[in-house]
């Protein structure tokens, strides 16, 4: 009995010593081993964040789609392993083949496919396949401000437009999650490790998509009508910088960028500066009023259309005599201009131009904008003050052009354009929101309402733009006729921009736009190209924001007639 | 010695009472820790299944949200209205402004 005894408390003690052994010296180095049998850290990205226009519009979205690829070397019968491959993801068998034979250590076999298949594909169990999961960008609106959202490429890496510039906000960061399977594999418990938000953030515009497309099929129907080489509009709600627009022609696709030639790609209306012909009568006329040293009513002889200053020679396209302040506004004579220029002399003329933000850029936030070009009055020539009253030797940008006409329908207050809305977080809550914010005043409101006057003279039925008036409305606007520089650096055998820029209603502004048409053939003046297209985004602009007419007596006189000149 | 000492030794009725209490609460809690460890485990894994399932949910979500956006685009609402409909944009004479 006392041997069965000793026996047993040996076999206990044994027993004791081996868990004390494996529980309390080993227990470090066994839970370490259990925990990675049951415990696994995976890596996903956080979604990037959607892009809308003001109504809530989805512009751009991100959806999950699966990476599939292959380690060629560890696939044991490659034949069969791509007729199944291929079949599943419907592609071409023989390039999987291929694939699968190249001897590589690492094959892409498809890129962006949907998680359904990519889970079908996993449950065929071919070894030596790599399943990732990823997003691909879309844009379901296609064409509609292809240029000015922009887009991404592979593993969404931004490239162009709002997605470039805003990327630190849209991109997702990455997520850790704790997966608990159990023997089976079956996850059971699932926590995220890092608490941070990790999709990325929405960016609402304060672009209309409706404006949008109305835009961009009025300049392509100028474009396409007037065989131009390419259009561009801007559409902006002067009381609040709110641009509602940007319209580039020819159209781009972000959904299939590669088709298209990278000179779409870009913004023009931010990025490509241009002389704006006559529409700088307009700022020299503010220029001349806030002076003092001039009223509407100043006259000038307008030499009947060909003057000699130094040794240019400077043309009107219709011969004038004497004319006023408001007459050479409203009949768009360079000689009247020129001579007005020189009579308040270069600074005034820089200064009030260097007022209305030309020279420098907007801030507005979209990659590559450009501060055009205005040299500093101490560095003109004493011929440049007389060709940059008519708009040539300066270079502007469409977006700086409509901001500063919109000071003008603001009583004179520069306000700062704007894209951006607000963006939100991840949770829907707002992260920033941009407000309404005026720069500074410009001109007084006198000369403001005075330059209004003038510019509404244009669109008379005797003026310059009468085709920029929709029915029923009242339009203060400015034609441009410009030449574009030759290859050679001359005017000589060169193209021209026919450009309209201008607000409605008269009164109370709602919006202002600026159209450029670019090459245009047959006609190049700007109150008979870019006019028409001025008065069909704001015609069916104001039917789609409910702006009633100002003009109800309008009954539609014929406004083709007028001059055509810029 | 004998049965006195042993009588000293066993418990009294009421200390085997109280004893009984204990074991059977210890019992009690026992039964109790592993009826929600089990439980536990198995909303776990109700709760991945849901989580997958939402995954799922939420990536036909965005397709259909995609498809929607195309389907309400002006690019592509705005040619079928004139086209097929007709619509064109209404002039001043045909817009009645109610005060």
């Amino acid at each position: 009995m006392i041997l069965i005894g000793i026996l047993f408390s040996l076999m206990f003690l044994v027993i004791t010593i081996r868990a004390f052994y494996l529980q309390t010296l080993k227990e470090a180095e066994l839970s370490a081993i259990a925990r990675r049998q049951y415990r696994h850290e995976a890596e996903t990205k956080g979604k990037r964040g959607s892009i809308y226009d003001r109504k809530m519009r989805k512009l751009a979205m991100s959806i999950d789609v699966t990476a599939i690829g292959a380690h060629p070397d560890k696939i044991v019968n490659p034949e069969k392993a791509a007729r199944i491959v291929a079949r599943i993801l419907n592609l071409n068998e023989s390039k999987i083949r291929r694939q699968m034979l190249s001897g590589k250590s690492f094959v892409w076999i498809s890129r962006e496919q949907p998680p359904v298949r990519a889970n079908i594909l996993k449950k065929a169990g071919i070894k030596g396949l790599e399943f990732y999961p990823s997003y691909i960008r879309v844009y379901p609106n296609k064409t509609l401000a292809g240029q000015l959202i922009g887009f991404t490429g592979l593993n969404e890496a931004a490239r162009e437009g709002i997605e470039f510039y805003y990327d630190d906000y849209l991109k997702g960061r990455k997520k850790t999650w704790l997966n608990v399977r159990d023997a089976s594999g079956r996850v059971f418990m699932r926590t995220k490790i890092n608490r941070s938000l990790s999709d990325g953030k929405d960016i609402i515009l304060t672009i209309d998509a409706v404006i949008q497309n109305i835009a961009e099929q009025a300049i392509g129907k100028a474009v396409r009508r007037f065989n131009a080489r390419s259009g561009m509009a801007i559409v902006m709600v002067p009381s609040s910088g709110e641009i509602l627009a940007i319209a580039n022609y020819p159209l781009f696709n972000p959904n299939s960028y590669k088709r298209f030639p990278k000179y779409v790609w870009r913004n023009r209306v931010v990025t490509d500066p241009f002389e704006p012909g006559s529409t700088m009568k307009v700022f020299l006329a503010a220029a001349a009023l806030e002076s003092g040293k001039c009223t509407p009513e100043t006259k000038v002889d307008c030499e009947n259309g060909v003057y000699t200053i130094l040794d240019r020679v400077i043309h009107d396209t219709h011969p004038h005599g004497v004319l006023s302040l408001f007459e050479i506004v409203k009949y768009s004579s360079n000689i009247g201009a020129a001579k007005i220029a020189r009579m308040i002399g270069p600074k005034q003329l820089y200064d009030t131009l260097y007022k209305f933000g030309f020279g420098q850029k907007t801030e507005v936030g979209l990659p590559g904008e450009t501060a055009g070009k205005l040299r500093n009055y101490l560095a003109w020539y004493p011929i440049d003050t007389a060709t940059i009253a008519f708009g040539q030797g300066i270079s502007v940008s469409a977006l700086q052009l409509v901001t500063a006409i919109s000071a003008m329908a603001n009583g004179g207050m520069l306000v700062k354009p704007r894209i951006i809305d607000r963006i939100l977080n991840p949770d829907g809550s707002v992260l920033e929101k941009q407000e309404p914010e005026f720069v500074r005043r410009v001109v007084s409101s006198a000369v403001a309402e005075s330059v209004r006057k003038m510019m509404q003279a244009v669109t008379e039925p005797d003026g310059t733009g009468p085709r920029a008036v929709p029915k029923g409305y009242t339009v203060c606007g400015k034609t441009g006729t410009a030449q574009i520089l030759n290859s050679r650096g001359t005017y000589e055998h060169c193209d021209y921009n026919a450009l309209f820029a201008g607000f409605s209603p008269a009164k109370n502004p709602k919006l202002a736009v600026v159209v450029v048409i670019t090459a245009p053939q047959g006609s190049h003046y700007g109150g008979v190209v870019a006019a028409p297209a001025f008065r069909e985004i704001l015609s069916k602009s104001f039917n789609y924001l409910n702006v009633p007419p100002d003009n109800p007596s309008d009954e539609g006189p014929d406004k083709s007639a007028g001059l055509s000149s810029g | 010695m004998g049965h006195g000492g042993l009588q000293k030794r066993m418990l009294s009725g009421r200390q085997f009472s109280i004893f009984l209490l204990i074991a059977v609460c210890f019992l009690i809690v026992f039964f109790l820790d592993t009826w929600a460890g089990v439980k536990s485990i198995r909303y776990g894994y109700e709760i991945v299944s849901a989580e997958d399932k939402a995954r799922k949910l939420t990536d036909i979500h965005k397709k259909l949200t995609i498809e929607y956006s195309r389907l309400i685009s002006p690019v592509r609402l705005a040619p079928k209205a004139k086209m097929e409909f007709g619509l064109v944009t209404p002039g001043p004479s045909q817009i009645i402004v109610v005060p």
